[in-house]
């Protein structure tokens, strides 16, 4: 499954939908794939501000597996820790709490920290000069509050770690999961009046009307100003959908369901969309439905059962629960691949080195 | 230049078009200071080298991008220069980017001398291929794109390399035998992480708790997680590569030191470079804003003459609008020149447009204009718009005053822009205000220009008077109750052309005729139509256009 991770896409980014969910033990089993199977690769992380803790959680951020050839970008001082390790290729305008963020080869196997950078655009900058330095995979790993790093605007695709740390309960970790990969796997809107709504929307920061034969661009950028207004103007009858320009979050999809109307909306890509599962199935209830221009495609979904915080589950109802619940994307458990996983056709193997 | 001017002038606007290409180059641009009075020669070469770079840029327009790709990537080495001077040792990151100033510092002073540039003589640095060498030793020490220290700076470091490799083989190698031999015992694989995941209920759990060739590094409701300990042979191993990434550590920051203390003795040099660099930077920027608004260079004279005058920035305005900016023509001597003419009909604008023009002369950019020529001026200052101050608690006429009292009496002379002094207050006094002003000013030695509509200014002796070309009122306005096509109708009939006013030309009376357009009751224009008739019986209403106002002698016909 790993094999088929780092081999099918360009890019990948690994987020978690927790803290200690594992998210880096699966970042390093990427890395070690890509190693085994000779792929040009480069890694970067996408943080809150380079800093060298979880911000959460206070622990200090465990350095990534780094093997020969491959290219990676850093704060420059983490780098110097071990300057025998590294031949520097770059240093970007970007900087972090820790300093510039440098480009570096790796001259042989070795650990390094990840320190992010901040920004979406960042990021996307970044990869242009890894494939320049002639990188084929560009590996990102995303800070469990930085969904950004899965966005299809970052990388072609994502890999989703649940971790146990996501609830107390099992019961509570499976809705939770239901809910997050329901909402990284909104679909992709095929409605032409849609398309030119969301597009337009991102153009002019608006949030644009739907109607039956127009679209409409009204004056306000999110649903959570101006709101009294836009509800009397969508209280009529002409509008079928609405397209917005940034997030989606419960608050916002409250006062839509508060319209009662079977509204379509229109998001630009997944990691827009905030709101709860809960309230995603109240407005699918009243005949309304959430769509993204650019769809994310969540390749697989890695699971641990393990909290560090002291709880676990057992591994084989976890991943059967997982299963259940991800609409038939594969599920992994990159620690137990000696246990029997699904392949692209559902066959099962055992998976070993 | 204070900050009311700078907004008042657009200056922001028009500054974000000066890009530096560099970092050191951003970093001039924030203290760059305008060319003050006494600078005159190195005013005009600035000005002479950016025309060469502009005739450089338009000539050759492949050689502009090879520079501009040049300067772009060249690092700023400012800090590491600090850091060698203080005697510090800099890191592999500022190693590379030394090694990357001087990789494009090269290029650049090629390309520099390949376009017969002239006036960057310091760019000749004679030591840059020592420094490279030093950088890149090995033989031909051709310059590199990467950084590494195990690139041949000390063979130690190449045999300990080795040493590493060596080592870590064997490290891995006895780690898959050890964990091999473990796995002959037990019906299990271990995971990537050279681990094994035992379910609690297998039947070999107990005897791999007991096996002495392994621990229990974790353990769940559900499983455990069993790790081998390191045979001997692993734990000499790992002592050997302890003690080989000491010794790595040792002589890395042996050739660091050794570095730093051969670098040392040419900073003055590359300091100066750096210099150089960033003067070529700014030039370049500047040359390529001017280009942006077709800049001439400014002449050297005693007043401000300027033809086709331009603000680049109301012009794009204008443009995105469907309009046309109308250059100005003006010429500003020692003294107050006063600028008349009706509402919108561009007095600000001109006023705008001069100061602009100015200022960027000061600060050695090519001009807006077709022509130009100005003196050095200590500072330049508007008093334009409105200029309410609401943290001090003022009034538009009493922020005015405010601004007014500091520069009006300047031992040193500058150039004052002022619109509609007085205009925030009552009119009788305002006017008087205006009219007093205008008559001290005129008596200083500063270049003064004063937008009014208080026709007793221009009676005062020695000022010269431009006036707006006005409203064109052949046309009569159709009835349109929309006030922006009221707008519109009344911006394409209007004269913006700034020209030297005649005595034939009259006083611009044309207020209630726009009044009027832009939507304004009837009753109240024939109100104040009937106001101005019974404080002046014998005048005929005004119906736009040039009047000859009463007390105006110097128009007034027999």
């Amino acid at each position: 499954m790993l094999r088929r991770l780092v081999t099918g896409d360009p890019s990948l980014a690994v987020i978690g939908l927790s803290k200690n969910a594992g998210k880096t033990t699966v970042f390093n089993a990427l890395g070690m794939e890509a190693s085994h199977q000779g792929i040009s690769t480069a890694m970067v992380s996408i943080g809150v501000d380079g800093e060298e803790r979880d911000v959460w959680s206070g622990r200090e951020k465990p350095p990534v597996r780094v093997y020969r050839g491959f290219l990676v970008a850093t704060a420059s001082p983490l780098f110097e820790e071990r300057p025998g390790d590294w031949e520097i290729q770059g240093v970007t305008p970007f900087t972090s709490a820790l300093g510039p963020i440098a480009i570096a080869r790796a001259m042989r196997d070795t650990r390094v920290k990840l320190a992010g950078v901040t920004t979406v655009g960042r990021v996307q900058e970044l990869e242009v000069l890894f494939r320049q330095h002639g990188a084929k995979l560009i590996l990102v790993d995303g800070a469990y509050d930085r969904r950004a790093a899965a966005s299809p605007l970052v990388t072609r695709a994502a890999v989703c770690v649940v971790g146990a740390s996501l609830g107390t309960s099992l019961d509570e970790v499976i809705e939770k999961a239901r809910g997050a990969i329901r909402l990284l796997t909104l679909p992709t809107t095929t409605d032409p009046s849609m398309i030119q709504a969301v597009e337009k929307a991102c153009a002019e920061g608006k949030v644009v009307g739907v109607g039956k034969d127009t679209i409409t661009v009204f004056p306000n950028r999110s649903l959570l100003v101006g709101w009294e207004e836009l509800r009397e103007r969508l209280a009529c009858d002409e509008w079928r959908g609405l397209a917005l320009p940034g997030a989606l979050t419960d608050t916002a999809l409250e006062r839509l369901i508060s319209l009662r109307k079977p509204l379509s909306i229109g998001l630009v890509e997944p990691t827009r969309c905030f709101a709860s599962w809960s309230g995603m199935r109240r407005m699918a209830r009243l005949g309304g439905e959430i769509t993204c221009l650019h769809a994310l495609v969540l390749r697989a979904i890695a699971m641990n059962p393990v909290s560090p915080e002291g709880w676990s589950f057992d591994p084989a109802e976890m991943k059967e629960k997982i299963e259940q619940v991800c609409q038939g994307i594969p599920v992994v458990d990159v620690l137990r691949h000696d246990r029997t996983l699904p392949d692209q056709n559902g066959q099962e193997h055992q998976e070993r080195r | 230049m204070d900050a009311w001017t700078k907004e008042a002038l657009l200056w922001p606007e028009v500054w974000v078009k000066f890009r530096p290409l560099t970092s050191m180059g951003q970093r001039a641009k924030g203290a760059l200071s305008p060319f003050m009075p006494g600078e005159e020669l190195e005013w005009q070469e600035t000005l002479e080298r950016q025309v060469h770079l502009l005739t450089f840029a338009e000539e050759d327009p492949d050689g502009a991008v090879r520079i501009e790709g040049a300067l772009s990537k060249l690092p700023d080495i400012e800090s590491i220069l600090l850091h060698l001077d203080q005697g510090g040792v800099p890191g592999m990151t500022e190693w590379f980017q030394l090694q990357e100033f001087l990789r494009w510092g090269t290029r650049l002073q090629r390309w520099v001398r390949d376009g017969s540039l002239n006036g960057w003589p310091d760019l000749d640095l004679t030591v840059w291929q020592q420094v490279i060498s030093l950088l890149n030793p090995g033989p031909g020490s051709r310059i590199q794109d990467s950084f590494s220290i195990n690139r041949g700076f000390d063979p130690r470091l190449e045999t300990l390399t080795k040493q590493q490799f060596q080592l870590e083989r064997r490290f891995v190698a006895e780690k898959e035998r050890v964990a091999d031999r473990i796995e002959d015992d037990y019906p299990i694989s271990r995971n990537r992480d050279g681990e094994w995941i035992v379910d609690r209920g297998a039947a070999f759990l107990d005897a791999m708790r007991q096996d002495g060739r392994m621990e229990r590094a974790r353990e769940t409701t559900f499983e455990v997680l069993f790790r081998a300990l390191p045979s001997s042979e692993m734990v000499k191993i790992t002592e050997e590569k302890a003690r080989v990434e000491r010794e790595q550590v040792t002589v890395t920051e042996e050739v660091f030191a050794r570095l730093a203390t051969q670098v040392h003795p040419f900073v003055p040099d590359l300091r100066r470079v750096l210099i150089a660099i960033t003067h070529l930077d700014i030039d370049w920027a500047r040359m390529r804003a001017a280009q942006s608004w077709q800049g001439v260079r400014p002449s050297e004279g005693d007043s401000i003459v300027i033809a086709a005058g331009r603000h680049p920035v109301m012009e794009q305005r204008l443009k995105e609008e469907g309009r046309v900016f109308t250059p100005v023509d003006v010429e500003v001597k020692r003294g107050v020149t006063v600028f008349i003419g009706p509402n919108m009909g561009g007095k600000t604008v001109a006023l705008r447009t001069i100061g602009l023009i100015v200022s960027l002369g000061h600060y050695g950019f090519l001009v807006p204009a077709k022509e130009c020529s100005m003196p050095l001026t200590p500072w330049v200052t508007a008093v334009i718009g409105d200029a309410q101050d609401v943290h001090a608690g003022l009034s538009t006429f009493g922020a005015e005053v405010v601004r007014l009292a500091k520069w009006v009496d300047r031992s040193d002379a500058g150039l004052l822009l002022l619109d509609e002094i007085g205009r925030g207050t009552n009119p009788v006094e305002g006017e008087a205000l205006s009219v007093a002003l205008t008559d001290h000013l005129a008596k200083g030695h500063g270049w003064v220009v004063h937008a009014t509509h208080y026709r007793e200014t221009i009676e005062i002796k020695n000022v010269r008077v431009y006036r707006t070309g006005g409203l064109n009122q052949t046309k009569k306005m159709p009835v349109v109750n929309a006030p922006e096509t009221a707008r519109q109708w009344l911006l394409d009939r209007m004269n913006f052309c700034l020209q030297p006013w005649q005595p034939s030309d009259g006083f611009p009376q044309e207020a209630l005729t726009i009044a009027a357009q832009l939507g304004l009751p009837s009753e109240v224009i024939v109100g104040a139509q009937k106001r101005i008739l019974a404080k002046s019986p014998g005048d005929k209403l005004p119906e736009g256009g040039a009047k000859p106002g009463k007390g105006d002698r110097r128009w007034k016909t027999d």
